[in-house]
C-alpha cells in the first residue's frame, strides 16, 4: 500500500512543517560542515574553507525552497495562503466586498426564489411513475348539449359513456382514467365541512400506479353500479388532518352529501391526484356522480352531458402521434351517435363531426389551478432574470474597477519577482471567495424570500399551490452564472494587469494621467446596460402598480364595505329545490332579525368568485337577422343570477327605475325580472323597459314563459374588479326551478367580522349537516380575487427598486473612479480659477450622459417588451405616458443622487493636495 | 566534466537509489560516493541532491533516520525501502536498455 504511506508522509510533513524545516536546516548545515572540514583537510585556511563551501551551496534559501516544494502539500499550503491573503484584502476594502456580496446575494437569492416557485407551479411532475407516459385527452370544437368544463373551453370534458367506450375500444393505452374534481359536504364527528373530492374511475389508482398506505384502493369492481358503489378512499393528508392517522377509520362509514360511504383505504403519502396544487380529501367512484354532484337534468348515462376529464397512460413505445392516429377512427362513430342524439343538422352536424380527439402531454397533470397564473409567473421570471443580468453587470463593473485600481499593486509585485501564474491564482481566489460569500448569502436570501412569498399567497388560487421548496437546479444556475461573471471580469483585468509593461505602469499610475488600455469604456457600457435594464423593470413595475391601483379604486357599482358573505350548498345533501327554497326563506328571516344587521339578501351564484351563469334572453319585439343562429356573445347573450328581496339595497346597487323583488314575488306568482342599465340600453334602446317582457332562451326555440321587467338597476361588476360590465338579468330565487346553492350577503351597522360566529351557529342550528363556506367580508373576497395582481405588483416593484439601487451603485462607482483619476486635472482647473459649478457640471454631465443613453435604450426596449404584459394590465395601456414619464423622472433622480456624491467630492478637490500627490 | 544539470532527467534518482542499495548514508556521503565511484566525473551539487532526496522520501522509495555519525554528530541517514528496491531494479533495467541503445547508435556509424 505504497499510496497510503505516501499520503501519510504528506500529512506528517503538513503537520510537522515547522520541525521539518528545522531538520532541513540541520541537514544542510551538516553537509556544509562536512564540506568545510574537507576543505580544511585539503589545507585551506579556515576563512577560505568556509567561503569555498558556501560557494558550492549556491543560494541556500533557494535550495531550501526547492526542497520544501517536494514535500507535496505545497498546493494546499499556497491555497491557504491565497485564501488568507484574499480574506485580508477583502476585509481592507470592505466597501467593495459588501457591495459585491450583496449584489450577488440579491441576484442569486431573488432568482432562486422566483424560479423555485415557478417551477413548482408550471413544471412539477405528477406523483406517478413514468409521468411522461401520461396524456390528457382533448376534443376542441363546438359543444352541444351540456358541458361542465373547468379549463380549455370544455374541450377536456367527456360524457361518462364516451369515456367508457374509449376505454374499451382504444388499444394504445395501458390505462385510461377519468377524474372529476368536485366539492362535497362531509358530516360526522358532530360537524359538517366542505371537502374536495375526486370522482374517479375504478382503474384510476392502477393507471397512476399508486400504492395504498392503508387498506385497499379502487378496482374496476368499484365502478359497477350507478349509485351503488358506496366506498371512498382518503388522501393521506386528509387522513392525517381529519383522523390523526387513525387506522380504525378503515371500514367505517363516512357521510358524504348525506350518503354513507365506507372508507376502504388511504392512498400513499404525497399522492395528490392529477391536478398539481390542490390535494383532494377523498376519492369516490365515478358511478356515484348523481349523489356527489347532483344535476337534476342529467344522468350518468347521458351522452350529451360532458363533465369527465380523461387522462391516459400510453403503452411503452407508443408515440403521441401514433396514438392520436389510432384513436380518431374510434372516436368518430361516438361523435356521430352524439350528433344524432342532439338532433344536429346541416353545418352544425358537419362542424360537430369534425371535432378531433387530440392528446396533450400529461406529465404535469391538469393545470386547472394554474390557469391565469402562467402569464404573471412568466413575467416575474423575465423580470427576475433581468435583475440577475443587472447584478452581473454591476459585479462586472465593480471587478473591472478593482482590477484597474490594483494595477499598480500588481505591477509592484511583479517587479519584486512574483510569478504571474501565482498572482493570477491569487486574484482568482479572491474572486471565488466573493462569489462563494455571495452564493451563501444568496441561498439564505432565497430561503427567506420563499417563505415570505409562500406565506403571502392565499390558498386556493393559482399560486396558492406553492411550498417553500428551494429548487437547487436554479440555485446552481444562478451561482454558476455569477461565478462565470466573477471569473471573467475578475480575471480579465488581472490578466491584463499582469501583462503590463512594468515601467510604464509604475510611472503612469503614479501620476494620474490616463493610461492606455483603460477599462473605462467597458465600464461605461456596463452602466448603460444596467440603466437600460432598470428602465425596463421600472416601466413594468410602474404599469403593474398602476394596474393594482386602478383595480383597488375601480368603480364596482357595488358598495362592498360592511358586508359579510358566505355560501351553502344544500343540494349536495340531497335537498330538493323546494326544500332549499324553504331553507332560504327561513334563513333570510332569522339572519335579518340578528342584532346589528342593517339588511341582508341572497343570490344563487356568489359575487366576485368567477362563478358565471350566461344564457340567451330574447327581448320583446326582438327580430333576429334572417338565418341567425344564437351564439355566445350574441346580441341576446346576458349573464344572470337568481336573487332575493333587498338584494340591491344590501349590495348598494342603485335602483334606477321600477322596484326591487319582494316576498310577494313567489314561486307561483307572475314571472318577473330586473335588468341592469347595460342590458336595458342594448335590448330596449330608447324604450322604457319597465312592464316590457323578456324570455329566457333564444327566440323561437324558447319554451319558457316571458318575464315581466319590473326594475332597472345600475351596472355593477360581477367576476372581479377587472371584469367588464356585462348585460345582466336578475330573477327572484323563488322562481328558480333548480334552486341548489345559496350565497348570503349581510350588511351590518358596524365592523361585520364579529358577526361571523353568530352566522355560523345560526346555520348550524337550521341544518346541522350544512357546511358554511367562504365566510368572509366582501372586501376580503374582492381582495382574494386580486391576489395574483397584488403579488405581481409587489414583486415587480421590489425587483425594479432593487435594480435601480444596483444601477445607482454602479453609476456611483464609475463616477467616483473617474473623479479620483481626474483629481489632478480638476485640481489644475481649480488652481487656474475654474468655477466649482463648472466642475460639478463636468461630473454630473458624465453621469447624466450615461443615464440618458441607458434610459433611452431602456425606454425603447420597454415600449416593445410591455406589449407582452398587456393582458395583465387594467385601466392603463402598455404605453402609458404617465408611467414612462415617471420612469424617466425616477431614473433622473436616482442617477442624480448617485452622481452627486462624486461630483461634490470633485468640487472639494484641494488643488495643492491633488498636485502634490505625485 | 559533466555537470549534474546535464544528467538525464531521472538519472540522479537512479544514482541515489543505487548508492543507497548497499547501506544507509547521509547526503554528504551520497554525494561523495557518487563522485568517487564515477571517478570524479559526476559531481552532485547540493542544489540538486537535497530536493531529489526529499522527493524520493515523499515517494516512499527511501526513508530517513537521524543517527550519530562516527564523529558523534547527528546526521540524517537515508536508506532504501522495499518499494525503493523495486524501483531501483526497474530504473537500472531501463538505464541499461537506454545506454545500450545509445551506444549502438553512437558507435555504429
Amino acid at each position: 500500500m505504497l499510496w497510503i504511506r505516501r499520503f501519510w508522509l504528506r500529512i506528517q510533513t503538513l503537520f510537522r512543517r515547522h520541525r521539518s524545516t528545522q531538520r532541513l536546516n540541520d541537514e544542510l548545515q551538516f553537509h556544509l560542515d562536512q564540506q568545510i572540514a574537507e576543505n580544511l583537510a585539503a589545507g585551506m585556511r579556515p576563512e577560505e574553507a568556509r567561503h569555498a563551501a558556501m560557494r558550492t551551496f549556491g543560494n541556500p534559501t533557494y535550495l531550501k525552497e526547492e526542497t520544501r516544494d517536494t514535500w507535496g502539500c505545497v498546493w494546499l499550503e499556497q491555497t491557504t495562503q491565497d485564501l488568507r491573503y484574499a480574506a485580508r484584502t477583502l476585509r481592507k476594502s470592505a466597501g467593495f466586498t459588501v457591495v459585491a456580496v450583496t449584489t450577488l446575494a440579491l441576484g442569486i437569492g431573488a432568482n432562486s426564489a422566483i424560479f423555485s416557485l415557478t417551477n413548482q407551479i408550471l413544471l412539477s411532475d405528477l406523483p406517478a411513475p413514468h409521468p411522461e407516459q401520461l396524456v390528457i385527452l382533448r376534443s376542441p370544437g363546438p359543444n352541444h348539449g351540456h358541458t361542465w368544463g373547468d379549463i380549455d373551453q370544455g374541450a377536456q370534458s367527456f360524457s361518462y359513456p364516451t369515456y367508457r367506450d374509449l376505454r374499451e375500444r382504444a388499444t394504445v393505452f395501458s390505462g385510461l382514467l377519468g377524474c372529476r374534481r368536485i366539492t362535497v359536504n362531509v358530516s360526522g364527528h358532530g360537524e359538517t365541512q366542505a371537502a374536495h373530492a375526486d370522482l374517479v374511475s375504478g382503474n384510476f389508482f392502477q393507471t397512476l400506479e399508486v400504492q395504498p398506505a392503508l387498506g385497499r384502493l379502487f378496482t374496476s369492481s368499484d365502478e359497477s353500479a350507478p349509485g351503488g358503489n358506496t366506498v371512498a378512499v382518503l388522501s393521506y393528508s386528509y387522513w392525517s388532518r381529519q383522523f390523526g392517522n387513525d387506522p380504525s377509520i378503515l371500514d367505517e362509514p363516512l357521510t358524504v352529501n348525506g350518503v354513507p360511504l365506507t372508507v376502504v383505504g388511504v392512498a400513499r403519502k404525497g399522492f395528490f391526484g392529477v391536478q398539481i396544487g390542490l390535494t383532494p380529501d377523498l376519492f369516490i367512484p365515478v358511478t356515484m356522480k348523481a349523489q356527489m354532484a347532483p344535476n337534476p337534468n342529467q344522468t350518468l348515462e347521458d351522452r350529451t352531458d360532458r363533465w369527465l376529464p380523461v387522462m391516459g397512460r400510453l403503452k411503452a413505445g407508443i408515440t403521441l402521434a401514433r396514438a392520436q392516429a389510432e384513436l380518431q377512427p374510434i372516436y368518430q362513430p361516438l361523435l356521430e351517435s352524439d350528433a344524432k342524439l342532439l338532433k344536429l343538422s346541416g353545418d352544425d352536424w358537419k362542424r360537430y363531426l369534425s371535432k378531433p380527439l387530440l392528446l396533450a402531454g400529461g406529465a404535469h397533470g391538469r393545470l386547472v389551478l394554474q390557469q391565469g397564473a402562467e402569464e404573471p409567473l412568466l413575467v416575474l421570471m423575465s423580470m427576475v432574470g433581468l435583475v440577475l443580468l443587472i447584478a452581473c453587470a454591476n459585479l462586472a463593473g465593480l471587478l473591472v474597477a478593482r482590477g484597474e485600481a490594483r494595477q499598480r499593486e500588481i505591477g509592484v509585485r511583479l517587479a519584486m519577482g512574483a510569478k504571474r501564474a501565482r498572482l493570477i491564482r491569487q486574484l482568482l481566489t479572491e474572486s471565488l471567495l466573493v462569489a462563494t460569500a455571495g452564493g451563501v448569502a444568496g441561498i439564505a436570501l432565497a430561503w427567506w424570500c420563499l417563505n415570505a412569498i409562500a406565506a403571502a399567497i392565499p390558498q386556493g388560487n393559482g399560486m396558492g399551490v406553492l411550498a417553500n421548496i428551494l429548487d437547487f437546479r436554479v440555485l446552481w444556475f444562478a451561482i454558476g452564472l455569477t461565478l462565470a461573471t466573477t471569473i471573467l471580469f475578475g480575471l480579465a483585468p488581472a490578466m491584463r494587469a499582469t501583462r503590463l509593461d512594468l515601467q510604464s505602469t509604475l510611472k503612469d499610475q503614479g501620476s494620474n494621467v490616463s493610461v492606455g488600455g483603460s477599462n473605462l469604456p467597458l465600464r461605461k457600457v456596463l452602466i448603460v446596460s444596467q440603466v437600460a435594464l432598470t428602465a425596463v423593470l421600472l416601466a413594468g413595475a410602474g404599469l403593474f402598480a398602476r394596474t393594482l391601483m386602478n383595480l383597488e379604486h375601480a368603480n364596482l357599482g357595488v358598495n362592498i364595505s360592511h358586508v359579510l358573505q358566505f355560501s351553502v350548498a344544500p343540494d349536495l345533501n340531497g335537498s330538493t329545490p323546494a326544500q332549499t327554497l324553504a331553507f332560504a326563506d327561513r334563513a333570510r328571516n332569522e339572519i335579518a332579525a340578528l342584532p346589528g344587521v342593517r339588511s341582508m339578501s341572497i343570490s344563487t351564484a356568489p359575487i366576485f368568485a368567477n362563478d358565471d351563469y350566461v344564457s340567451n334572453f330574447t327581448p320583446e319585439g326582438y327580430v333576429p337577422q334572417p338565418g341567425h343562429v344564437p351564439q355566445p356573445g350574441d346580441d341576446t347573450d346576458a349573464m344572470y343570477d337568481y336573487i332575493g328581496p333587498n338584494y340591491f339595497s344590501t349590495m348598494g346597487i342603485p335602483l334606477i327605475a321600477g322596484r326591487e323583488f319582494s316576498d310577494s314575488d313567489a314561486a307561483e306568482s307572475p314571472q318577473v325580472c330586473i335588468i341592469n342599465e347595460k342590458l336595458a340600453q342594448r335590448s330596449f334602446a330608447g324604450r322604457n323597459p319597465i312592464g316590457l317582457h323578456i324570455t329566457h332562451g333564444a327566440g323561437t326555440l324558447s319554451r319558457d314563459l316571458p318575464m315581466e321587467i319590473v326594475g332597472v338597476v345600475g351596472d355593477s361588476k360581477w367576476d372581479d374588479a377587472r371584469s367588464d360590465i356585462a348585460p345582466f338579468l336578475y330573477m327572484p330565487y323563488s322562481q328558480d326551478k333548480n334552486l341548489g346553492h345559496l350565497a348570503f350577503y349581510i350588511r351590518t351597522e358596524r365592523d361585520p367580522s364579529p358577526m361571523a360566529a353568530a352566522l355560523r351557529s345560526l346555520v348550524q342550528r337550521l341544518d346541522p349537516n350544512l357546511p358554511v363556506n367562504n365566510l368572509r367580508t366582501l372586501t376580503e373576497q374582492l381582495s382574494h380575487s386580486m391576489s395574483n395582481d397584488r403579488l405581481v405588483t409587489v414583486l415587480s416593484v421590489s425587483l425594479a427598486l432593487l435594480a435601480a439601487l444596483l444601477a445607482a451603485l454602479g453609476l456611483y462607482g464609475v463616477l467616483a473612479y473617474v473623479v479620483a483619476r481626474r483629481a489632478r486635472e480638476i485640481g489644475i482647473r481649480i488652481a487656474l480659477g475654474g468655477e466649482r459649478a463648472d466642475i460639478l457640471r463636468l461630473v454630473l454631465g458624465q453621469g447624466g450622459r450615461l443615464t440618458v443613453v441607458g434610459a433611452a435604450i431602456g425606454i425603447v426596449v420597454a415600449l416593445v417588451a410591455m406589449r407582452w404584459v398587456g393582458s395583465l394590465l387594467y385601466g392603463v395601456t402598455a404605453h402609458d405616458p404617465l408611467t414612462f414619464v415617471g420612469v424617466v423622472v425616477l431614473l433622473a433622480l436616482v442617477s442624480g443622487a448617485a452622481c452627486y456624491i462624486p461630483a461634490r467630492r470633485a468640487t472639494r478637490v484641494d488643488p495643492l493636495v491633488a498636485l502634490r500627490y505625485e | 566534466m559533466a555537470k549534474p544539470n546535464d544528467l538525464v532527467q531521472g538519472t540522479l534518482d537512479l544514482l541515489i537509489l543505487k548508492t543507497l542499495s548497499l547501506e544507509a548514508k547521509h547526503g554528504w556521503a551520497i554525494a561523495k560516493r557518487i563522485q568517487q565511484i564515477s571517478g570524479e566525473v559526476l559531481q552532485v551539487q547540493q542544489g540538486s541532491l537535497y530536493p531529489a532526496l526529499h522527493r524520493l522520501e515523499q515517494k516512499a522509495w527511501i526513508k530517513a533516520k537521524w543517527k550519530e555519525t562516527e564523529t558523534g554528530r547527528e546526521a540524517k541517514f537515508y536508506s532504501l525501502t522495499a518499494a525503493g528496491g523495486a524501483q531501483l531494479e526497474k530504473e537500472a533495467a531501463n538505464w541499461s536498455r537506454l545506454s545500450a541503445a545509445i551506444n549502438l547508435v553512437v558507435e555504429t556509424t
